[in-house]
């Protein structure tokens, strides 16, 4: 009993700074201009695609290296453009890709297809 | 017969007159006459109308292609009607699904077991309801040595992004602890066609999925590395006291839809990317394990992981290279206290630690294309259980594989296992090929 209340002291200090930590995000995210909203995803060619969209070069980076980092990268062709938007919606939840990022490579594979 | 001179002057006169008409209606009145050279001017002007109309009726063929052409607009605007009428009624509307997953077809020849086949089945179903709503399931269909088909809720689970930098769901989620459960299990994604001592599905020292809310999220740090988190509360996994198998008395059993006791887990990972090709992660998970009759049993689990990933012309392809090592340590606890179980009573030293260090090597840049496809891996893995428990050993396996990908995720997978355990327990050499497909 006594070891457990020790351990368990052990980790107030890991929880409180993750809690801090998420209290932080969730005040910064929310200050700024959000990524998140993909009305901002336009066709390409769009001009407001034009307008806001991450450089080619920046878009394929992005997609080797955050793809890449666990599985091998994958034909856009392979997916239709709303399938994209699913499936990377779900690579932003699990691979925790930034907003950008998620942003960038799903233009990059709309544009592919 | 009397011929009467009137009468006689007036055929005269009326033959003359007709004689005469004859005779005027033959000669040719000056102003009615075409002569020959008119004639072939008259001839020459004709011809030349003629073709000035030709070339006229030329000029206006653009005139009957423009009225074609409209006419073929007009059909196309009426087929595109139809078209758009048949897009719209198959619309899905705002919500959007899409169905992927994977599949794999396996051969095992392991050296005190009988060699067998087997195949799975994972569909994955996602559900977009809106930019920042997404359902997530896994459905795992298995076939048992001994059973009929086995099916698993992998996962289940909303999540919501609530900013660029936090993402809250809730529901059964692969539990993020380390990457290999998370990021690297489904079978197309491994390199080797069985799972990491550390990350087994038996006997492993860290959960697969678990079931509670989780908070996580990507941050840029700086302009050019990144970090990431993610922090979960869930149901605790329980004590195994050896009521089963003896050997299995201190593990954790993690398959715990239903909490045991009130106490839940805490866990979480923090990863750090100082460049894109580089990963370091640190994880933990805090929980109180004791089922009936047992008094508290704290439980602290940690891990490290590093991962480097890079593509590079100077390597000719791609490298990958990773690293995780788990640690677990469980309260002392008195297992079979009566001794009904056979073994006990028994009191040991609950700490274990085991991981894998794992590189694959694929010449994707060379210029045969055969060789490009495949991929040579190689694994060290341990597991290092408590030197008291029943029946315990350690273990290591040094694992070699070869590789080739079909498609970016079709591969089929060979390789030879040297397995190494001590106290005793036999060895259990084997020799795997899988094949699997990502869709």
């Amino acid at each position: 009993m006594l070891r457990s209340r020790v351990e368990s002291k052990n980790l107030i200090p890991a929880v409180a700074t993750a809690t801090v930590m998420l209290i932080g995000l969730t005040i910064l995210g929310c200050q700024r201009p959000e990524t998140t909203d993909r009305k901002a995803v336009e066709p390409e060619g769009h001009p407001q695609a034009q307008a806001e969209a991450v450089p080619i070069k920046g878009r394929a980076q992005m997609w080797s290296e955050n793809c890449m980092r666990c599985h091998n990268i994958r034909d856009p062709k392979s997916l239709s453009d709303t399938e994209w938007q699913v499936a990377l919606h779900q690579m932003r939840v699990r691979g925790n890709l930034l907003a950008e990022e998620h942003k960038g490579i799903l233009e990059l594979m709309q544009a592919g297809n | 017969m009397l011929i009467r001179p009137k009468t006689t002057l007036v055929v005269i006169a009326t033959l003359w007159m007709l004689g005469g008409g004859i005779a005027l209606g033959e000669q040719p009145d000056s102003d009615n006459v075409v002569s020959r050279e008119e004639y072939d001017n008259l001839k020459k002007e004709f011809e030349a109308f003629r073709e000035q109309m030709l070339k006229t009726n030329q000029n206006r063929a653009p005139a009957k292609m423009d009225q074609e052409t409209q006419e073929y607009l007009q059909y196309l605007e009426t087929e595109l009607g139809v078209v758009k009428d048949l897009a719209l009624a198959s619309q899905q509307g705002s919500t959007k699904f899409l169905v992927t997953g994977y599949a794999t077809a396996g051969f095992t020849d392991r050296r005190g077991e009988n060699s067998t086949f087997d195949a799975g089945f994972n569909p994955i179903f996602l559900w977009e309801l809106n930019d920042r709503l997404l359902f997530e399931g896994e459905i795992e269909l298995e076939l048992p040595g001994d059973a009929e088909t086995e099916t698993n809720l992998e996962y289940a689970n909303a999540s919501y992004l609530v900013n660029d930098y936090v993402t809250v769901g809730a529901g059964k989620f692969l539990t993020p602890f380390g990457i290999f459960n998370e990021r690297l299990h489904p079978a197309w994604i491994n390199k080797l066609p069985d799972r990491p001592l550390p990350y087994g599905s038996e006997g492993g020292l860290a959960p697969v999925s678990s079931t509670g809310a989780f908070v996580r999220g990507g941050i840029p740090v700086g302009k050019t590395m990144k970090g990431n988190y993610a922090f979960f509360l869930s149901n605790g996994p329980e004590l195994n006291i050896g009521d089963v198998a003896a050997s299995e008395a201190g593990s954790l059993k993690f398959h715990n839809n239903a909490d045991s006791n009130n106490n839940k887990a805490f866990g979480g990972r923090v990863g750090f990317l100082p460049i894109p090709e580089l990963e370091a992660g640190y994880s933990f998970m805090y929980f109180q394990a004791q089922p009936d009759g047992f008094t508290n049993v704290d439980v602290v689990l940690h891990a490290i992981d590093v991962s480097y990933i890079r593509d590079s012309d100077a390597l000719g392809g791609v490298i990958d290279a990773r690293f995780e090592w788990v640690w677990s340590d469980v309260d002392d606890a008195t297992y079979d206290a009566d001794g009904s179980l056979g073994f006990g009573p028994t009191r040991f030293n609950n700490s274990r630690d085991g991981g894998y260090a794992q590189v694959a090597y694929r010449p994707s840049k060379n210029g045969n294309k055969v060789i490009k496809k495949l991929e040579g891996v190689v694994r060290y893995d341990w597991l290092n259980n408590p030197n008291g428990a029943p029946e315990s050993f350690d273990e290591e396996r040094y694992t070699c594989g070869l590789n080739y990908w079909l498609t970016p995720s079709t591969v089929v997978k060979a390789a030879y296992q040297m397995d190494n355990k001590d106290n005793g327990a036999n060895d259990a050499d084997a020799f795997l090929v899988q094949a699997a497909i990502g869709f």
